[in-house]
């Protein structure tokens, strides 16, 4: 996101009692409330390679332990490498070959040989380095596993302890009807008791009595820092940890997810990613709809003495909205307002109570006094920008509040007071509670009326800097 | 401007360039538009086939406070590349075959050997000298072997050789007798 949008002078409190910049909350369309990346559940929707774009399965995915197949990263400074070719005669009467080497063209680490040939084809094959303990590895994942399904088993013997007389419910959960199949064609019975789980064996690890000296001149020599890599290059493979910076290999990319966001409440989706594409299908981002505020003026803050702030309040949607001001009730903050509802709201299921919300502790350091009545804000228009003519309405304002007034956007005046005994170079906090119209502008199946407007509060939290 | 500019044989050198003191270009060597070298603490040499690109600085002053020292002359080698915005203030010394990416910043007191890369944006100001190959890349200026020789593309040069003097008006030598 731009980084204009990152004012930390001004957050929202989310539903759940979380501050967030606006930029990271979510605006639930069936809810009609704030909801942040905690009170959204996250969906893996597809698993891609950031670089060539390849959408994998998870099951590919998986087996590919999570690194894409062809796109390989630098191993020094982790941006993708590209391929480039040469031209060279292995003998001299045959004719030239093209050969491929591996080029980063950030840090200029390029594959060499020995330790990666060059290859004749510019896809590559390009060889991966086998960890030495590889097989061993793999026994003891295949060990863990079985120990796992065993207690799995385990389990579920105990559980099944008493059930009654019915035993009907056996058939399914234990694989009677294939141990049937099974029994009529004459194969061995599976053991159900979990005897029949046998945990495969694996030889411990054992101790080296005669561990290899370490030369002499081992702290003498004068270290290279060139030739060593760095803690992070290690850490980029774990499994190899290359101490030279000459035995580095290129590493396989990393996938990514792309995931979709549901809301906790309803379950409907807040964010839905296009398959195959950079774009989405359903994005409600909070700043798509909530008016965006921005500092635009402010007095110095005096300790006990009032001062003059103006806020820029933009409408981002294509309705026109209005904002209502309210002072924050520090002892109401907690209080969470009945879930919000439109008339005839096509609900996949009952709206769920979010797991815990979180106690806002917040404390003010002043006083605010906030415009009173309605501020209508006029719909995004982006041909206003070259609309002269564009004129606003402003006879219903009142200039007390309403400092002026341009397409979408107002200012507005607010009064701020700090606390007497506010300290010297610490921020001055402040709240208010800014009710917006949402107009709701879905088509409804069951009920295509007009739209539809509701308030929505919205809990603001002003950190505002201090001036002595 | 008081300057004494001297342009070796075959070089290119663009009149919109600030020039301050006693400049020597080498043969070859192509200077872009809107370089800057200031050669105030002592003569600037510059070597043959060397490429500065627009928005180069090359800075040789003294430490302010140091005005008075002997003038000591900033020696850069053959076959360097200077990448757009770049900028080198009081190094000691340039070697031959390196590349400044763009945006670096190479500080005082700083000796440059053979074959390096400073990586575009790095910000060089320590004054442990940058030995012969090595390569100087992202953010914390990590130095690590360089495994290839820094090259320029083969049709550079030419391009730029054909391409600069019908777009930009080129510095002669004033003195006939050297040069050119």
């Amino acid at each position: 996101m731009a980084s204009y949008m990152f004012q930390k002078t001004i957050t929202s409190i989310c539903t759940c009692g979380l501050q967030k910049l606006l930029p990271d909350l979510f605006f639930c369309r069936h809810c009609i409330t704030l909801r942040c990346d905690f009170c959204v559940s996250h969906e893996i929707d597809t698993t891609y390679c950031p670089h060539c774009f390849e959408n994998l399965s998870s099951t590919e995915a998986k087996h590919k332990k999570n690194r894409c197949a062809s796109c390989l990263e630098c191993p020094r400074c982790f941006n993708t490498l590209s391929t480039r070719s040469y031209s060279r005669t292995p003998e001299p009467k045959k004719p030239p070959q093209k050969m491929y080497y591996l080029l980063c063209l950030f840090c200029n680490w390029r594959s060499h040989e020995p330790n990666i040939p060059d290859q004749p084809t510019s896809s590559g094959n390009w060889p991966v380095n086998k960890n030495p303990d590889d097989g061993r590895i793999l026994d003891l994942i295949n060990y863990y596993k079985s120990v796992t399904l065993k207690e799995v088993f385990d389990k579920q013997k105990r559980n099944t302890k008493h059930y009654g007389r019915n035993y009907m419910h056996f058939l399914e959960k234990f694989g009677l009807n294939a141990m049937m199949a099974r029994k009529k064609v004459g194969f061995p019975n599976f053991h159900t008791d979990g005897t029949g789980f046998s945990t495969s064996e694996i030889n411990p690890a054992e101790a080296i009595e005669n561990v290899p000296e370490l030369s002499a001149n081992t702290f003498e020599d004068i270290l290279d820092l060139k030739q060593i890599s760095t803690l992070e290059q290690r850490f980029a493979t774990p499994e190899l940890q290359a101490e030279n910076t000459d035995d580095l290999f290129p590493i396989r990319k990393h996938l990514r997810v792309k995931h979709s966001l549901r809301c906790r409440v309803c379950e409907h989706n807040v964010v839905k990613p296009e398959y195959n594409a950079v774009k989405f299908k359903i994005k409600h981002l909070a700043y798509y709809y909530v008016p965006e505020i921005k500092i635009i003026k402010c007095e110095p803050l005096l300790a006990g003495k009032w001062s003059s702030l103006v806020l820029k309040l933009c409408n981002p949607s294509q309705a026109s909205t209005a904002v209502r001001f309210e002072k924050l009730d520090l002892n109401a903050i907690n209080i969470i307002r009945e879930p919000r509802q439109l008339e005839g709201e096509d609900l996949i299921s009952t709206p769920k109570q979010l797991p815990e919300p979180i106690p806002i502790v917040l404390e003010l350091q002043g006083d605010i006094i906030v415009p009173e009545g309605e501020i209508k804000i006029a719909a995004r228009d982006d041909t206003a920008e070259y609309d002269d003519t564009n004129e606003v309405n402003t006879d219903n304002d009142d200039p007390k509040y309403v400092y002026w007034r341009k397409g979408n956007k107002v200012a507005l005046k607010f009064e701020v007071k700090p606390n007497e005994n506010i300290k010297k170079n610490e921020n001055v906090q402040l709240g208010f509670v800014m009710h917006f119209m949402y107009s709701d502008t879905m088509l409804h199946v069951i009920n295509p009326k007009q739209p539809q407007t509701v308030l929505v509060p919205i809990k603001i939290v002003l950190n505002l800097p201090n001036s002595f | 401007m008081s300057s004494k500019v001297k342009i070796g044989q075959g070089a290119m050198v663009c009149k919109e360039i600030k020039v301050k003191g006693q400049v020597s270009f080498g043969a070859s060597t192509i200077i872009h538009p809107g370089v800057t070298l200031i050669a105030e603490a002592g003569p600037i040499e510059i070597g043959e086939n060397n490429i500065i690109e627009e928005y180069v600085n090359i800075i040789h002053k003294f430490l302010p406070g140091h005005e008075q020292s002997e003038p000591v002359t900033l020696k850069i080698g053959s076959n360097n590349v200077f990448e757009v915005y770049s900028t080198i203030e009081g190094v000691s010394s340039i070697g031959d075959n390196n590349i400044f990416e763009s945006k670096s910043f190479v500080g005082r007191n700083l000796s440059i050997g053979n074959d390096c890369i400073i990586g575009a944006g790095c910000h060089l100001t320590s004054t442990s000298p940058i030995e012969d190959g090595t390569c100087v890349y992202g953010k914390n200026c990590t130095r690590q072997k360089a495994f290839c020789k820094p090259s320029v593309p083969g049709g550079h040069r030419e391009f730029l050789t054909k391409l600069l003097p019908s777009y930009h008006l080129l510095r002669k030598n004033k003195n006939p007798i050297e040069g050119n």
